[in-house]
């Protein structure tokens, strides 16, 4: 019986309100659509102790890891290309490099993590539990072009729901709100999404898992 | 002793299995199945020995809802549970119990859960080799069954509601007689009859009692702090109500000549040792008022009524009492209301008084007849993860299973990583917990947020 099993290595604290219950509930559509064989889809497991820009930690808290994991998942935000472009080659080299045989899979989202937040509307109004939103903000595959994701999210929070975005634990649980709620067709919209759920098929089907 | 469990289809679990010690802590994140693993023991326990309308009654949720939910919303219409279980004696055979109920919704009769096979299967000796290198106890102190009988034969019970169902009439009767029957088997095997009719005799009878002397506790400082009536129940129960009886009883079925509380006498020493302010306790009988009372005794006030006692000296009095008893007991996060070393010493305690196979027979000071003692905890405390070897202790969570296409979130789990240790093991099915997991655990937290 075929199990997925994945780490993440993500950029910030705040990536882990999102990143691992998101991209677990995405891998299990994925798995569905594509590898009907795979019977099962772990949690993804995020590694806070990896460090993310620099290549030695990261080997250091997979080598810790070594045998658990059937994919690596690398986030960088993707803002801006000109800084984020040589980390990430600077990454897969390092991987290509080392003894492990496992895909590393990069998880780009455009400019930062929040857009994604933002993509499906429908997740907003249930993890803001308002009736509709007064003033829509960007979503679908337009939040990419948003400038300033994080400040959307505080107004968010602020003008349509009345919460203070400052508070201790309330941008912590409305991440995680929404990343249970979030449409996965939504953000498949969204094209960074798509890249790396195109990348994460390629990677599965070079571990076989189209047989089982 | 109960060495391993499986369970598809009840709550939580799918194609679920562990390998269980004498002393396992089931620790975990919130809501990821540990009180359900335990619920389960108890309701197998429970329906074998009192049929299904016991078990339900007692477990937490309705009959359908035990079955498990699918992602999409349907609930499955089986529940299979396999226990298998070392008998007293040191036998180096494991007897399996098999229990399938499912749901039915027959025509012209009420819907309910019916039992649609129930068998015992008696292991060859590789299954408890297997079982003693997969939790780490060494197997020399076991011996082979006195008789000669087939591996893999089978007693089967299905069209009898529980085990007690062997010809018998009334449960209470029924059960009164193979308390008796697995007595005298057990530890006089002398009766006549064939051999396999004997051997079949004894492994029903010790199956029944092993189930029947498992216990669970979900304490709750009101319960415990009620006095017994007269002539009640003389088992606790999962709340802790009657310990005043349940503590008399132990007293009077261990009592000798010259220690007089018999094991209530190692419980008082313990409770003194783990709560200070404690010096002694008595179990007092009124037969005025017919009622069963705890006193404490402190060093400074001289009486303390129960009522007055502290919910962690009740609680902990409980526990070691439960902890001095034959068969098993599932205790639920022992650390609420107790201090961190506290717990530490109650783990270490409890690891101690759990049947211990490495010793030597002679060595272990027990009578060799004697029903094996096991203990299981839920626990949230990190005191665990430093009081307790890492073999003693199971890590749950939760993993999404795919069926036909559907999602579900259901139970697994994982054994912990030695230090260096192997990261895959053959039989499991998830690779070990790592040292990243067990930090956010120590840490206090569920997730890396
Ligand atoms: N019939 C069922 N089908 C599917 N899942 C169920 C069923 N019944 C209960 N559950 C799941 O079991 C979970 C509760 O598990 P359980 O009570 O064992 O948690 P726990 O590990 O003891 O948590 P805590 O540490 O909070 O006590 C619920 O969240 C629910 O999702
Ligand atoms: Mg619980």
């Amino acid at each position: 019986m075929r199990s997925l099993s994945c780490v993440l290595i993500r950029e910030g604290p705040s990536d882990d309100w999102f990143l691992p219950i998101l991209l677990r509930r995405a891998l299990e559509e994925l798995v569905i659509e594509s590898f009907p064989a795979c019977r099962e889809v772990q949690e993804v497991r995020s590694l806070p102790k990896a460090g993310n820009q620099s290549p030695e930690p990261v080997l250091a808290a997979l080598e810790r890891e070594r045998g658990t994991f059937d994919v690596v998942l690398y986030h960088h935000d993707g803002a801006p290309p000109a800084k984020s472009g040589p980390v990430l080659e600077r990454m897969r080299q390092t991987w290509r490099a080392s003894d492990f045989t496992e895909p590393l899979v990069a998880v780009v989202p455009m400019r930062e993590t929040e857009a994604w937040l933002l993509a499906d509307q429908a997740a907003l109004v249930r993890a803001l539990s308002v009736r509709k939103l007064g003033q829509a903000p960007v979503s679908g595959p337009e939040v990419e072009s948003c400038p300033d994701p994080k400040a959307v999210v505080e107004t968010l929070l602020r003008d349509e729901a009345g919460i203070n975005p400052r508070k201790t634990g309330v941008l912590r649980n409305f991440y995680v709100s929404v990343a249970e709620n979030a449409g996965i067709g939504e953000l498949r919209k969204v094209p960074a999404f798509r890249q790396w759920w195109n990348d994460m098929i390629e990677a599965l089907e070079g571990l076989g898992y189209q047989h089982g | 002793m109960i060495t391993r469990i499986e369970i598809d289809g009840f709550k939580s679990f799918e194609n679920f299995a562990l390998d269980l010690p004498p002393f396992l802590v089931l620790i975990g994140t919130n809501a990821s199945g540990k009180s359900n693993l335990l619920d389960a023991v108890t309701f197998v326990a429970t329906t074998a020995t009192r049929g299904v309308d016991a078990a339900v009654a007692e477990v937490r949720g309705d009959p359908r809802g035990l079955f498990r939910r699918r992602g999409d919303g349907n609930r499955v219409d089986r529940m299979r549970f396999a226990l298998e279980i070392l008998l007293p004696g040191r036998l180096s055979h494991l007897c399996r119990y098999e229990l399938d109920l499912v749901w039915a919704e027959p025509v012209g009769a009420i819907e309910g859960i019916v039992a649609e096979r129930q068998r015992i299967v008696r292991l060859g000796p590789e299954s408890s080799l297997r079982w003693a290198s997969a939790v780490g106890v060494a197997a020399e102190g076991l011996r082979p069954w006195p008789v000669p009988l087939k591996a893999g034969h089978v007693i089967d019970l299905t069209g009898m509601p529980p085990v007690i169902g062997s010809g018998a009439t009334k449960p209470e009767q029924a059960r009164a007689e193979l308390e008796n029957l697995a007595n005298t088997l057990l530890h006089s095997p002398s009766r006549p009859g064939t051999d396999v009719e004997r051997a079949d005799e004894t492994i029903l009878a010790g199956v029944w009692q092993e189930l029947n002397l498992v216990r669970f506790l979900h304490l709750e400082a009101g319960a415990l702090r009620r006095t017994s009536e007269l002539g009640g129940p003389s088992r606790m129960d999962a709340t802790g109500r009657d310990l005043p009886n349940y503590l008399r009883s132990l007293m009077l079925r261990t009592a000798s000549d010259n220690r007089p509380l018999g094991v209530v006498g190692d419980i008082k020493m313990h409770l003194t040792g783990l709560v200070r302010e404690i010096s002694d306790f008595t179990v007092d009988k009124d037969d005025r008022r017919r009622d069963v009372r705890l006193e404490f005794f402190s060093p400074y006030e001289q009486r303390l009524d129960a009522e007055f006692a502290s919910d962690g000296t009740l609680r902990m009095l409980a526990i070691l009492a439960s902890l001095h008893d034959d068969g098993v007991v599932a205790v639920e996060e022992p650390e609420n209301g107790v201090f961190p070393e506290r717990l530490r010493q109650l783990l270490n305690l409890a690891r101690g008084l759990v049947t211990d196979l490495r010793q030597s027979v002679e060595d272990d000071g027990r009578d060799n007849t004697a029903w094996h003692r096991q203990a299981i905890f839920t626990s949230h405390s990190p005191v665990v993860l430093d009081a307790v070897p890492y073999e003693n202790i199971a890590f749950l969570d939760m993993t999404t299973v795919i069926e036909d296409g559907v999602p579900s979130r259901v139970s697994r789990v994982r054994r912990l990583r030695e230090d260096a240790g192997p990261v895959r093991v053959a039989g499991e099915r998830w690779p070990r917990v790592t040292d990243s997991e067990l930090d956010r655990f120590r840490a206090g937290v569920e997730e890396p947020v």
